[in-house]
Formats: structure tokens, sequence, C-alpha cells
């Protein structure tokens, strides 16, 4: 077991990386609650005509939709993209990544449109296929770069285990996000009209609660006329909310129809995908490709920021891990040896052989540990 | 789409500093306080009496509630039931401290920004709470 004096990075990185879904959400709604929140004080205190009060009042009614569809819009736009923003302490900065190569033992395989939810409810959600990739101790470096966080097996000490996760591009997955965009965009238009009564109901809500100021104790019918315009408002909201995700539902739905039904685009055409390299659990691989810090979950309110492989150029299988290695999970001690073994040369002086596709450089410690 | 994706990306370091729990008490705030704002920008005078508040704060509760569950089940890939608590706990504070802030200091009008302040508070507290009650 080629085990090495070092123990792998697994704390919190400082760097910047590719937002989450969640920021993103975050920022969405901060965007439009913000410039809606001070558009609307503007008009309040501008004496605007009423007419155009009640109008904006009633769009503002609509934040929520229109969040989603915003919100819908720029997944989309991250899903597609090898070229992302990310926000860093000097500002906003445009990256691509950097090429690069790593070997490993591949200990999960995930495809594309898992689960109801991702197939059906929300097709923009859908993850590109994946595998993560546990690497020999040579490749912490790589893994480690730009100050990133680490994703690491769940072992005992001395063998627990840097990895990392691998996209393959999966045009689908884009068209899907594109489709749900598109789809999301003409569910709110047609939800439009629920303005009216939005507003009639606002109307309500807001004469009756007014009322309340004018009568200091208990008014129970204009508590229950207040208590129930608020309550239709909150349902309508919903409704609007529904109707624009049944578009994006359905949109993203008839999207992965066409895709199926299309050949592959050039994007696709120039990677490998999952399907033409047929990956299996305990596969031995080598990747190439482009790779990028991404905020990535990994548990429970528990989010990293991670290099991963967005995405696989090329990746090439180099054998299977025996049978006889442990492989929940895998470690790095034994993928050392799988990889890097000990061999006599005709010299007859015992060195270490790289079998990865990357490089002849075969120093198992990472720089930090030299 | 890349002119609005570099100004969203202005709330990325804020949003990196609230942590998860802080981004969802943030949008559940936002949410509850944009509706009362709305109504206090158009109907001048807008005023509540406790009742009123409470039946406020409940229907935006259930409102927002909805919406983050969708948010952290869809989005983030949370199952329902792991979430479903204490987005509850979470989302019940900050729409009932959102509407009686609000109606205290009399600053309807505010409320969408009062919403996003207290979400966020809310939720950092919540989650600290949390880590802390794991650490013990």
């Amino acid at each position: 077991m080629a085990c090495i004096d070092c123990q792998p990075v697994c704390g919190r990185a400082s760097g910047s990386a590719v937002p989450s879904p969640i920021t993103q959400a975050f920022s969405v709604f901060a965007f439009l609650g913000t410039v809606f929140g001070i558009f609307g004080k503007i008009v309040s205190l501008a004496e605007a005509p009423p007419w155009l009060q009640v109008i904006i009042v009633a769009l503002s009614f609509f934040l929520v939709g229109l969040g989603i569809v915003a919100l819908i819009w720029v997944t989309a736009y991250n899903q597609c993209n090898e070229e992302v923003y990310v926000a860093t302490d000097k500002g906003i900065e445009y990256i691509k990544g950097q090429n690069k190569c790593i070997a490993g033992a591949v200990s999960e395989v995930k495809s594309d449109f898992t689960g109801f939810t991702m197939s059906w409810i929300a097709p923009w959600t859908a993850e590109h296929d994946r595998i993560n990739v546990v690497v020999p101790s040579k490749f912490w470096d790589t893994l480690e770069s730009n100050n990133a966080d680490v994703f690491c097996t769940e072992d005992e000490d001395g063998r627990t285990s840097e990895y990392i996760r691998c996209y393959f591009y999966t045009d689908k997955v884009c068209k899907a996000a594109t489709g749900s965009a598109i789809g999301a965009t003409i569910g709110f238009i047609l939800a439009l009209p629920l303005l009216v009564p939005v507003l009639l109901f606002g109307v309500g809500a807001a004469g009756s609660c007014y009322a309340g100021i004018q009568t200091a104790g208990v008014a129970w019918p204009l508590f229950i006329i207040c208590a129930v315009c608020i309550a239709f408002v909150v349902v309508l909201l919903l409704i609007v909310a529904a109707i624009v995700l049944a578009g994006a539902a359905i949109g993203g739905f008839i999207a992965q129809g066409i895709s199926e039904a299309t050949p592959a685009t050039a994007e696709e055409g120039r990677r490998d995908t999952l399907a033409n390299i047929q990956v299996q659990v305990g596969d031995l691989i080598t990747v190439k490709g482009n790779m990028l810090i991404k905020e990535e979950s990994d548990r429970m309110f528990h989010s990293l920021k991670v290099n991963v492989f967005w995405w696989i150029k090329s990746a090439h299988l180099q054998g299977v891990v025996p049978q006889n290695i442990p492989n929940n999970p895998f470690s790095y001690c034994d993928i050392n040896d799988l990889f890097y073994p000990q061999e006599v040369n005709e010299e007859g002086q015992t060195v270490m052989v790289s079998h990865d596709d990357c490089s002849a450089f075969t120093n198992l410690l990472p720089s930090r540990c030299r | 789409m890349r002119t609005f994706l570099r100004l969203l990306s202005l709330f990325y370091p804020l949003s990196n500093r609230l942590g998860l729990c802080g981004n969802i008490g943030f949008i559940a705030g936002l949410l509850a306080g944009f509706i009362i704002s709305t109504m206090a920008w158009a109907f001048r005078g807008f005023y509540m009496s406790n009742n009123q508040a409470l039946v406020h704060a409940l229907s935006l509760t259930l409102f927002t509630w909805i919406a983050v569950i969708y948010l952290l089940g869809i989005l983030a890939k949370f199952t329902f039931r792991s979430v479903a608590l204490p987005s509850l706990f979470n989302c019940l504070l900050t729409c009932f401290l959102t509407t009686f802030v609000c109606k205290w200091l009399d600053i309807f009008s505010f409320a969408w920004l009062a919403g996003m302040f207290i979400g966020a508070l809310v939720g950092m507290t919540l989650c600290r709470i949390n880590s802390l009650i794991e650490k013990t």
C-alpha cells in the first residue's frame, strides 16, 4: 500500500467560485426585489396618477413569477456555457477554467435526468452526466489548486482520499434547460390576466386592513374581510408561480423529446460522452478537459467551492480496480499502487512507473508535503 | 443575459457571507416584506391592527414556506422531510418579525428591505444555533 506521509486538505476554501443554484436564486430575488422596491417607493412618493400606481403595484405583485422566469434563464445559461462569471474580492471576473488532466478510480456514476423531479417537474435542474474520480496523491495539487476546497472520502485516518467531480457535456440537459426557460416565459405571459383578481383582492385587503386604524378595538367583519383578501392574494401568487413552473416543465419536456430525436450537436460531437465511454464504478480512468471552481453541495447545508471538470473533453479507460481492493470507499493508497507500481528496469533497478495518460512524472507527494 | 449576470454577480459576495440558511431566510423575508410593501405603496395610511397583523404573518408564512420548500427541494435537491420543519420555523419567525417590526416602527413601505435584513438574520442565527447543538 503506497500511502504517503501527508494528509488530504478537506478544509474550507476562501477563493471565488461559480455560484450554486441557491446563490443564483438569492441573487435573482435580491436584484429584482431591490429594483422593484426602490421603484415602488419612488412611484408612491411621486404622486403618480392612480392608474399608473395600480399597474406598478400589480406588476410588483408578480415579482415571484418574474423571479422564477429570471432564475430559469440564468440556470439555463449556466448549464450551457463553459465560460462563467465569478465574483472575486477584486470585482467580477469572466473565467473559462484551465485545461487539466487527472487519473483515478471511478467511485460514482450519475446520469442526467435521474429521478422523477428532474425528468418531469423541473427539467431545467437536471445535471450533466457526472463521474466522481478518487485520485492518486500525485493529483492532489491539481484538486487543491486555485485555493479550492476538496471533496474527501469518509475513510479511516491515513486512507482518507481526495476525489473530484467530472461532468460530461450532455446536449439533452442544455436543450431541456433552454426549453424550460422559453416555457416559463410563455407561462408568465399567460398568467398576466391574473393581475385583475390580484388587484381586486389586494384592494380589499388594503382597504379593510386600513380600516383597522379607525377602529381601535376588534372589528370582526373587517378582520374577516382582510383575512380572506390576503389569503386570496397569497393563493393567486401561488397560482402564478404554478403556471410559470408548469410552462417550464412542459417546455423542458418538449425540448428533451426534440433532443432525443435529433443527432448530436457539434458541441457534443467534439467531446466524449458517458454513453460512448461506457464507464462504470471501479474503472480506472484518465480524464482531460476544462477545470474550474464551482460551488457544489455534498450533503445537507454543506456546500464547498471545489474544482470540477466542466466539461470532460476526452476520457480514457485504463482497466478495472481488482476485486480484492476495498471499494467502499476507494483509497488513494491502493490507487497509487495501481497507477504507479514498482517495476524492475533493464538495469535491474526498482523504479516507479507511471500508467496514467497525463505525464511520466511520478512524485506521489503533493508539493505542500515535500 | 451577460449584462444581467454581471448585475446578479454583485450579490454573490453577500450571498457567500450569509451562507445557505441566511440566503433562504433572506428570500423568505423579501417575499413576505414585498407583499406588505406593495399594499403600503398603493394605499396611503395603510395600517394593521394586531389581529390583522397576525393573519398577515400567518398567510405570509404559508406562502414563503411553499416557496422555500420548492427552492430547497428543486434547486438544492434536499428531501422534503429533511427541510420541512427547519424551513417552516425559519419562515414563521421571519414573517412574524417582519410584519410586527414594520407595524411597530410604521415602516410598511420599506417592509421589503426590513424583510431582507430580518430574514437573513433569522436564517443565520438558526443555523448558528443548529451547529452549536450538533457540536455538543
